[in-house]
């Protein structure tokens, strides 16, 4: 996944110009991930190059340019929406190989690592849900299948976690020298 | 109270709509509670309306104020409203008068109305070539005050002297009904065997004894003296009284003039007339064994309606473990089920009503034939019906009451989980029921050892001292056998379950489906030691019975010989010696190899008082010994063939050349004076009688007792003519092919009765005994089945998910079938062995008690009880189990 | 120390004894204050439902203290428990929640009437809790009339009923479809922001997740709790 589909989905709607897209973007998308106009424009201008978008030659009373879609970017954001997403389009999972690293690393207490990083999961969730909460059910459709889906990608973490959990605690303990790692900010899973 | 109340109320709603759900079940339940409050109603209806107060009132005087009785007694001062008016006497008179010649209505006050009671006479109408023999009844025909005697159905009273009605069973017979048979023929007449010939106006019946068949005819009619009647020594009038006369100011004039009153008010209101004979003493006789019906009945109910809640209990387990969870106590819980009880007891208990009061009054014509009584309506007794309507609710209650406690006693988690409590293979046995069961053996063994002796001392007591007026004192075996055998059923059951246990053990080595069988009865022992106790009852009873019927059938006598037809003239209407012979040929000419045989008696030359010829009786005039009821007896005139037919075998030469030398044959011993060595019996008759002494010769007879038609002392023809004794026809006796069917053999009765006289054969009683024993194990058959075919559908239904496993490995349906099988076998067997075991030791007390000595085995309703039933029960429960399962669980 | 709805001081449980002892929960704590939701997650045979079974008095530790409303259980005699279920505490489990002979309004009313409150009394405590709850159109139906979550909802207005405050609920989704689930969990959610104190069994996260707090149960023991929620909005921040 990245912005320039995301844009061309935006541009699949509504001509629009580059504020008008960040804004919808962040919209469809909850609060969830955040873009700067830098990043709009960037994408925008490489979209130009590779003749997806055009400009439509109007602009606004602030001398904005207004972009659309051209017929080579319908069709890639045609294609794009019938290609299925695996797994190799992902980023590599840090966390994975953080709590392997973590059992193979003497010294390290796996269960601690596992622990931390399902509180932080889990609270994480209930962020997630809270939104949820708030959240308009006709309204905001678009926002709640993405909520949804991170809900789920988060459950399903913490399901794997709970599973690890239960194979460490099968596993003979190995003496601990080290305290465990504490690891309960977001930012190391992203 | 509002507290009481709001306690039962959700339990009630739950209740209500919960039997709705499960229709079936509760259908069930409640037909298990109505059908013997059906039975109640339909027999207090019964009781009531055909020997009620209502009833002997309107016997006695039908819708009259009172019944009038002119004595020959001149006054009767002693007498009072309740005693009977024969054999009391006036003490100031000498002698009696005509009771006909008083005047009743002169005595009675003014305004009164007085209608005598019907006479009765036998008269002889021939129709054709026959003889019709029937009642002749003179009084007032259609006089409202007689219509408990007869109303008219058709056509109208007589009102001519050349009139007269019959009953509708005799123009029956005489085939004076139209072809539809309701109406009379027009012109219809019968004629008397004098000749006298009347017209007959109507067609009536008897409201108390429908198949009655007689002619009605008024006083002074034509009719009214064709007949013969023995003279009456007291007259009966129906009375009617003016409006607002005091009964109790009639009757004390009435009995002042020799006339006795019984107002309406002896039967409506006994309590007014102390001097009333109350048959209070069998009151306790009655009730005993009435109570105990009663009381296994409801044990049958409850156990057989228990079994059945059982189950519902445990489908419910989840709903009671949520009322558990929001808050309900284990009294909450209780009540839930309880309610069900209450709630299908009293459906059940309304339905029994109500289904008895349908079949009574549904059944009408039929009741009527069977009581040979009209009904004009039915007559309950409310008290006894809201009595068996409470008992009926009770037992709805009782049945609920078991699973109510097992089920309030779990605690919520197990409910809600529906997990039950394993009471798997704990062989325990319940140390109160062994020892019950001890006590209860031990009881009845003793009692009936006590019985023995009982009855074995009084029979010694018979003997020794003649006439003895005391009967047994069987009290206290009696009341052991009620005790001990009460402690051996509640013994059994608490032990059963032990027993299941037990069963449950040896089980390992048994056939897939007679273990799984048995491993299931031992682990649903809620539903098995039930259906087990609910057989082992009705089958101990049954078998108990038998016992008491077996020893009845070895103490039955016969009255005559095999194979015969005694035929015997009327001893009122026989026109002699022609008639009896010439019938006695129609008789033997109805049957194959009829053959009949003249039964001579002897009477003497001097008359007795009332001008009828004087027996020749033999016997021993000081005879004491007590074992002989019969001291003396009539001689007849022997024949070869009659004394074979009285004795079982052809005379010996010996015995014949007795009776040619003068002697006389006894086939009693009892006849002969005290020393029976001097082979002498003498003639009887009262005091100034010739007494005669002749050398007698005792034949052992194959009956116990002396036939009843026949002479039990034979004289030869010469020596009854050398004593001046004269010959009369007794009888006949007509022997036949034991070939002869039933057919042939009616057709000789009613024979017999065309040419006006009485023909009569063995009644054979040990048939019916058969049937009400055969009967019996078919009752026993019938719950056993009942119990069977709940525990089996119930444990089909509790083990779906057994069942369904068992399919999923792959067993063929026949499987289930086997299965079905095997726990009918379990239940009912085991139901059954118990049965017996209690039933016999209840028989080993009955026996001796009815005077039986001997302990006769009733072994073919034994076998029937014990193989047949359960094997019906195992053929039964493998039939109506379905072989394809249904895998769908259905929510409920 | 009536501060907490529900209180659990260092609860044991042992089912069994001797060698076949099984320890369902050791040395549990556990408080949920009144408009608070707090959720226990945790495999199955982790002794989720023990807890639950313990927390509303149909259980008893074997070890411990159990306050609801600062009333102790352990000194409760069996029928002050069933008063205190009928007043205080209402459950709500997977399913078959209701007693299928009482309509809807019947059910809610149940605890009521048991309690010995006048019929018209139960009746509109019952339909207040029906409004609630936003199935008061369904008050007249019986339980197979309904669906399954229309079903839990009548559970939910039963177990807040009249004067009850505080909620059980054991895996009250695990019979539905996740949407319908999240449907209840929401009307939960709800009634917990309206005041009621809740305590939740689930072994899914994604249901945890509604609670204010959320306790990881394994092997009878608390492992972990995710202590109280942050700031609503504080995702955004710390982006």
């Amino acid at each position: 996944m990245s912005i320039k589909y995301g844009l061309l989905a935006l541009l699949e709607r509504a001509p629009m110009y580059g504020y008008q897209l960040r804004a919808e973007f962040e919209r469809s998308t909850g609060a969830t991930w955040p873009l700067n106009i830098g990043q709009v424009y960037t994408t925008l201008s490489r979209l130009h190059r590779d003749g997806l978008v055009e400009e439509t030659g109007e602009s606004d009373e602030q001398g904005k340019v207004v972009y659309r879609l051209t017929d080579s970017g319908h069709a890639e954001l045609t294609g794009w929406f019938a290609t299925p997403v695996t797994s190799d389009d992902r980023p590599r999972d840090e966390l994975a190989i953080k709590v392997a690293l973590a059992v193979t690393t003497p010294g390290v207490d796996a269960r601690a690592v596992v622990q931390a990083q399902r509180t932080a999961t889990v609270r994480h969730l209930q962020e997630l849900t809270r939104l949820k909460t708030r959240a308009d059910e006709d309204a905001d459709l678009a926002w709640l299948l993405v909520l949804d889906s991170m809900i789920f990608r988060a459950e399903a973490e913490v399901r794997w976690l709970d599973h690890s959990e239960t194979r460490l605690a099968r596993r003979p303990p190995r003496p601990a020298a080290t305290p465990a790692v504490e690891s309960d900010e977001q930012e190391v899973v992203q | 109270m509002s507290r009481w109340t709001s306690g039962w109320r959700p339990a009630l709603r739950i209740a209500r709509r919960s039997v709705r759900r499960n229709l079936k079940r509760s259908i069930l339940i409640a037909a298990l509670i109505a059908v013997p409050i059906a039975g109640a109603t339909v027999i207090d209806g019964m009781l009531r309306t055909m020997s009620g107060a209502e009833h002997n009132l309107y016997q006695a005087m039908g819708t009259a104020d009172g019944l009038a009785q002119i004595t020959g007694q001149h006054a009767l001062p002693d007498w009072r409203p309740g005693m009977s008016p024969y054999g009391m006497h006036d003490p100031t008179a000498e002698t009696e008068r005509d009771p006909a010649a008083v005047d009743l209505l002169g005595m009675l006050p003014p305004g009164s109305r007085a209608v005598p009671e019907p006479k009765f006479l036998g008269v002889q109408l021939t129709e054709g070539d026959r003889i019709v023999r029937t009642d002749l009844m003179v009084f007032a025909v259609g006089d409202p005050l007689t219509e408990h005697r007869a109303r008219i159905v058709a056509g109208r009273a007589p009102d001519d002297p050349a009139e007269a009605v019959v009953t509708k069973p005799l123009a029956d017979r005489l085939g004076l009904l139209t072809d539809d048979g309701d109406g009379l023929r027009p012109g219809a007449t019968i004629t008397v065997d004098d000749g006298r010939t009347a017209t007959v106006s109507g067609m009536a019946v008897n409201p108390l004894q429908l198949d009655q068949q007689a002619v009605l005819t008024r006083p002074g009619s034509t009719m009214a003296d064709a007949g013969v009647s023995f003279p009456e020594m007291v007259l009966g009038y129906y009375v009617d009284l003016p409006d607002g006369v005091d009964p109790d100011s009639v009757w004390p004039v009435l009995a002042e003039h020799g006339v006795t009153f019984t107002p309406r008010e002896v039967h409506t209101q006994p309590e007014r007339y102390p001097a009333l004979m109350t048959g209070g003493g069998d009151f306790l006789e009655t009730a005993g064994p009435v109570a105990l019906v009663v009381l296994f009945g409801v044990l049958e109910v409850v156990l057989l309606a228990g079994a059945a809640f059982a189950v519902g209990a445990r489908r419910q387990v989840r709903e009671l473990g949520l009322i558990g969870a929001n808050g309900g106590t284990s009294k909450h819980v209780r009540r839930t089920v309880l309610a069900q009880g209450l709630f299908l007891g009293t459906i059940g208990a309304l339905a029994g009503l109500v289904l008895g009061w349908l079949v009574l009054v549904a059944g009408t014509p039929l009741w009527q034939r069977l009581t040979n009584e009209l009904v004009d309506g039915w007559r309950f007794g409310w008290i006894e019906l809201v009595v068996a309507a409470a008992v009926g609710v009770l037992s709805g209650l009782g049945a609920a009451l078991v699973p109510a406690i097992g089920v309030a006693r779990m605690r919520p988690v197990d409910a809600l989980a529906q997990r039950f409590r394993s009471t798997a293979m704990t062989a325990r046995l319940p140390v109160l029921g062994v020892v019950l069961l001890g006590v209860g053996i031990g009881g009845v063994v003793v009692s009936g050892l006590l019985a023995r002796q009982v009855m074995a001392d009084y029979q010694a007591m018979l003997e020794q001292e003649g006439a003895v007026y005391t009967s047994p004192d069987v009290m206290l075996p009696t009341v052991g056998a009620v005790l001990g055998g009460l402690a051996m059923v509640v013994g059994v059951i608490m032990v059963s379950s032990g027993l299941l246990g037990a069963l449950g053990r040896f089980a390992a080595r048994l056939p897939l489906s007679a273990r799984l069988a048995v491993r299931d009865a031992g682990r649903h022992r809620h539903r098995t030691v039930p259906a087990v106790a609910a057989i082992m009852i009705v089958v101990a009873g049954a078998v108990a019975m038998s016992f008491g019927l077996a020893a009845g059938r070895s103490t039955d006598f016969r009255s005559q010989p095999e194979n015969t037809v005694i035929v015997e003239g009327d001893p009122m209407l026989s026109d002699g010696d022609e008639q009896l012979a010439t019938g006695a040929g129609d008789v033997a000419a109805e049957l194959p190899g009829g053959e009949a045989l003249e039964i001579t008696m002897l009477s003497g030359s001097t008359p007795t008082p009332d001008g009828g010829p004087t027996p020749v009786a033999f016997g021993s005039p000081d005879s004491t010994s007590p074992r002989c009821d019969m001291s003396w007896a009539q001689a007849g005139i022997a024949t070869p063939k009659l004394i074979e037919l009285a004795t079982g075998s052809p005379p010996s030469p010996a015995a014949l050349a007795a009776l040619d030398r003068g002697e006389v044959l006894v086939l009693d011993e009892c006849l002969f004076p005290d020393d029976a060595t001097t082979g002498a019996v003498s003639t009887e008759a009262d005091e100034e009688a010739e007494r005669v002494t002749l050398p007698g010769r005792l034949l052992e007879p194959e009956s116990e007792y002396p036939y009843y038609q026949f002479p039990a002392v034979f004289v030869s023809a010469e020596t009854a003519a050398e004593h001046g004794w004269t010959p009369e026809v007794g009888g006949y006796v007509v022997t036949h092919d034991p070939t002869a069917t039933q057919d042939d053999i009616d057709t000789a009765l009613a024979a017999a009765e065309d040419n006006g006289l009485n023909g009569y054969v063995n009644t054979d009683e040990s048939a019916e005994i058969q049937a009400v024993s055969l009967g019996l194990a078919g009752g026993a058959g019938l719950v056993t089945l009942l119990g069977v075919g709940i525990t089996v559908a119930l444990s089909a239904a509790e083990s779906r998910a057994d069942l369904a496993t068992l399919a999923a490995v792959g067993a063929q349906p026949r499987r289930r079938r086997l299965l079905a099988g095997a726990q009918g076998l379990v239940i009912s067997g085991m139901g059954t062995v118990l049965g017996l075991v209690v039933g016999a030791g209840i028989g080993f007390v009955v026996v001796p008690l009815s005077g039986d000595l001997a302990f006769p085995v009733p072994w073919e309703s034994l076998a029937v009880t014990v193989v047949a039933v359960p094997l019906l029960a195992v053929l039964v429960s493998m039939l109506s189990t379905r072989s394809n399962l249904p895998m769908v669980r259905r929510v409920d | 120390m009536t501060e907490y709805a529900l209180e659990l001081r260092d609860v044991t449980r042992v089912h069994g004894s001797g060698e076949t002892a099984v320890n369902a929960l050791h040395g549990v704590s556990l408080r949920v204050r009144a408009g608070q939701l707090v959720a226990v997650m945790g495999p199955s045979g982790s002794g989720k439902s023990t807890l639950l079974h313990l927390a509303g008095g149909l259980d008893t530790p074997t070890e411990g203290v159990v306050e609801v409303e600062g009333n102790r259980l352990d000194e409760q005699n069996r029928a002050g428990l069933a008063a205190l279920r009928r007043r205080g505490i209402g459950y709500v489990f997977q399913d078959l929640n209701l007693i299928p002979a009482l309509t809807a309004v019947e059910n809610v009313a149940l605890p009521r009437e048991l309690d010995g409150v006048r019929v018209r009394v139960a009746r509109a405590e019952a339909m207040t809790a029906l409004e609630d709850v936003g199935v008061a159109n369904l008050a007249e139906r019986f339980p197979d009339e309904m669906s399954g979550g229309q079903q839990q909802r009548v559970a939910i207005a039963r177990a807040l009923v009249g004067p009850r405050r505080l909620l059980l609920a054991d895996e009250p989704t695990g019979a539905l479809d996740s949407h319908t689930g999240e449907a209840v969990l929401r009307t939960i959610r709800a009634r917990c922001d309206a005041g009621a104190a809740g305590l939740l069994v689930t072994h899914e996260a994604r249901h945890a997740a509604w609670a204010d707090e959320i306790v990881f149960l394994r092997d009878g023991r608390i492992v972990d709790e995710t202590g109280a929620m942050p700031a609503a909005d504080s995702l955004l921040g710390a982006q």
